[in-house]
């Protein structure tokens, strides 16, 4: 064999090898069997979520792969619904999504039909700060890179519509501390609850996207365009962009523009609401990098539509700031759908401004305002019952006691979980109350959570069909107790990297679990059940 | 050298690739996202090769290399077969590591991450699907190389 010959195979060997991997394979990677169905193509909106976990500062997660599996038995492939194209994965801080979903893709042409499953691939996981932060690298052990999820039974993609899927990944539930094992690492059991509902009934915030314009789609002959294509960063996928009369429009400068300051290769801020069709219909397009400060209003809006802003600290600027306006275009928001006249900016209101800092005019324009719903945080000293509702005395940590009236109609939830019996809500609960801005008096809420209490234990006795009580000798105790098993409460089976709902009946003596829920009230001396869980996992 | 063969081989190639330029998504491919999304004409063009497209490129991988394999190395007979078998046997052996991906990701040296090509190597194997189709057109693909191949061959003419 000659010099060149050599050459020349050793080339064609290194890129037969290379272009494997570079490529992914070559393959189809499955997919090509087709899903049960009528035929055609729906889209596939996912959402990252998370519960909260208080002790945590950050919890990262690196999302590698969403697949969707077809129904056994359909002789299809899995679907892929996202890619991460970084080996790595996505990183996604959960603990920045708590108060609103994370969008993470939107995958159209997906064929229609039922599915089964979520698969979600994690390549790694890691938090900042609690009882895992010992200050290693990779301080939390992933048993499994690769999770079935179960939603609550089989769901179709229709043809032509829009599906929300919604990974609840609750870290407060997943992440297990575990000092006895070999490595003294943390534990990642993923405790992930799929909420699964056509993207047209999605009640949550609108999406707020970041992106570049790579295709402006202009269809009438009037003048400017009727959207764009925005491509989202780190191979986030496309997602087509509706523009209508009500959308404002920001340009390069931060003040009111029209639809002919997009252009192509411009990046953007996108605030909007994904239709049934699986495009976002724009309510604010701002051409350019914003900043969003987090603050408290300083005063009221003056005439010049001008108010006085002092950022936190640790946001990028330190002082007053002189907030601008624009009549008809700048948003001002209650939470983070609740349009609000300029009135509702108030001195001491927290909130957060997004817009541009015009250096010249040493003013900082205001394209939206998010004011924060008003949210108190305490323990309830008392519970009283009124026509309609309850009035809940809670004490804060460091001030007085607030009383505030509970609407019968006020939802009530277990901090991370479901609804949230009435009857348990009595003195010594942590609650986090969100007050309705709309009521001047008395206080009222809008929404009150639950803070969620934790116990780990061995069982001795399993439930029967009669009786859903468990007997569990919690850790570290000398005596067994009885938890009363909810109503619709989620069992997990999560041994052996398994990630399996399963029945409360297969909960058998000798299985450790940990459960979520509250301790029984005080005043309820009756009942042999002392703690009441909502969410069981079996985790040995 | 055959050169019909090299060159049937990065005609064969091509196709490969524009299947990842056109009908895959940027992001689902890792040289393409690494290189710029912007050279994939994914929105530019319509799908080409439509359902064929999830099969093609595990065909033409193995056809394309078998072929480039034996032009440059002017195969005799039984030559061409062992270059078909060889880049069967490589297809066939990353297919069989995603069916088996988390033992196989296990393999993968930890220095490979951070290096360019080498650090999409584990999540190859995690995130690839093992699909008995993609092995079906992978024996099709070093099958019909090997027909190429011997309707390509150049007889030596004996003085």
């Amino acid at each position: 064999m000659n010099l060149v010959r050599l050459i020349g195979l050793v080339i064609v060997v290194a890129a037969g090898l290379a272009s494997i991997i570079a490529t992914g394979g070559g393959g189809g990677g499955g997919g090509s069997g087709t899903v049960s169905s009528s035929g055609g193509t729906g889209s596939v909106a996912l959402y990252v979520a998370d519960g909260p976990a208080d002790s945590y500062k950050h919890i990262y997660i690196w999302i590698t792969r969403v697949e969707l599996l077809p129904e056994d038995g359909s002789g299809a492939g899995p679907v892929l619904i996202y890619q991460s194209p970084n080996p790595q994965g996505y990183k996604v801080d959960l603990l920045s999504y708590r108060e609103e979903d994370f969008f993470l893709t939107l995958k159209p042409n997906v064929p229609a039909g039922w599915y089964d499953k979520v698969r979600l691939y994690v390549s790694n996981i890691e938090s900042v700060g609690g009882p895992c932060d010992l200050g290693l690298d990779d301080n939390i052990k992933l048993p499994s890179g690769k999770i079935d999820l179960n939603p609550r039974g089989p769901f179709e993609l229709k043809k032509g519509e829009a599906l929300a899927i919604r990974l609840d990944i609750d870290a407060n539930k997943s992440i297990n501390l575990h000092p006895a094992g070999k490595s003294g690492k943390c534990i990642f059991r993923p405790v992930v609850f799929v909420d699964i509902e056509p993207v047209k009934l999605r009640s949550g915030c609108p999406e707020i996207l970041t992106g570049k314009i790579t295709r402006v789609i202009d269809t009438s002959a009037a003048e400017g365009i009727n959207g764009f294509v925005l491509t989202l960063p780190d191979g986030r996928g496309n997602i087509e962009v509706l523009l209508s009369e009500s959308t404002v429009i920001f340009d390069q400068e931060g003040v009111p523009g029209t639809s002919a300051d997009l252009k192509v290769n411009d990046s953007v801020w996108v605030r909007g609401r994904i239709d049934s069709y699986g495009k976002l219909s724009a309510s604010v397009v701002v051409v350019g990098a914003v900043l969003a400060i987090d603050g408290v209003a300083q005063s009221t809006v003056d005439t010049d539509g001008q108010f006085v802003f002092l950022p936190s600290t640790g946001e990028a600027f330190i002082g007053e700031l002189n907030v601008q306006l624009f009549d008809g275009s700048s948003l001002v928001l209650v939470g983070c759908d609740t349009i609000a006249d300029w009135g509702a900016i108030q001195p001491n209101r927290r909130a957060k401004v997004v817009g541009k800092y015009d250096a010249q005019g040493q003013v900082f324009r205001g394209i939206v305002v998010f004011l924060k719903e008003l949210e108190i945080f305490g323990n309830v000293v008392s519970v009283t019952e009124l026509d309609g509702g309850l009035n809940l005395v809670i004490q804060p940590s460091g001030t007085t006691e607030v009383t505030v009236y509970v609407p019968s109609n006020a939802p009530v939830y277990l901090e991370g979980d479901g609804e949230f019996p009435r009857a348990l809500l009595c003195e010594g609960r942590e609650v986090r109350v969100i007050i309705d801005s709309t009521v001047e008096s008395p206080l009222t809420a809008k929404l009150v959570r639950v803070t969620s209490e934790t116990l780990e234990g061995a069982v001795l006795q399993g439930t029967n069909p009669y009786n859903t009580v468990l007997l569990v000798k919690p850790n570290g105790a000398t005596a067994a107790v009885y938890v009363g098993v909810q109503p619709y409460a989620t069992v997990l089976d999560l041994r052996n990297g398994k990630y399996k709902p399963i029945d409360i009946s297969e909960i058998d003596p000798g299985d450790e679990v940990k459960c979520f829920g509250v301790q029984k009230c005080p005043d309820d001396a009756t009942s042999p059940v002392s703690f009441y869980a909502f969410v069981i996992l079996v985790i040995n | 050298m055959n050169r019909k063969q090299i060159f049937v081989g990065l005609i064969a190639l091509f196709v490969g690739l524009t299947v990842y330029l056109i009908d895959r998504s940027p992001e689902q491919t890792y040289f393409i996202y690494k290189i710029d999304s912007a050279i994939s004409l994914h929105h530019v063009f319509p799908t080409l090769f439509g359902p064929l497209g999830k099969i093609l490129p595990a065909f033409v991988h193995v056809f394309s290399f078998a072929l480039l394999t034996a032009g440059i190395l002017a195969c005799n007979k039984r030559g061409c077969v062992v270059a078909c078998i060889v880049w069967l046997s490589v297809d066939v052996a990353f297919e069989l590591g995603q069916k088996f991906g988390v033992w196989t990701s296990n393999l993968v040296p930890s220095w490979f991450e951070g290096i360019p090509l080498l650090e999409n190597t584990g999540n190859y194997f995690m995130s690839g699907t093992f699909d008995f189709i993609d092995l079906t057109a992978i024996a099709a693909g070093s099958l019909v190389a090997y027909l190429t191949m011997m309707r390509t061959m150049e007889r030596r003419v004996l003085s």
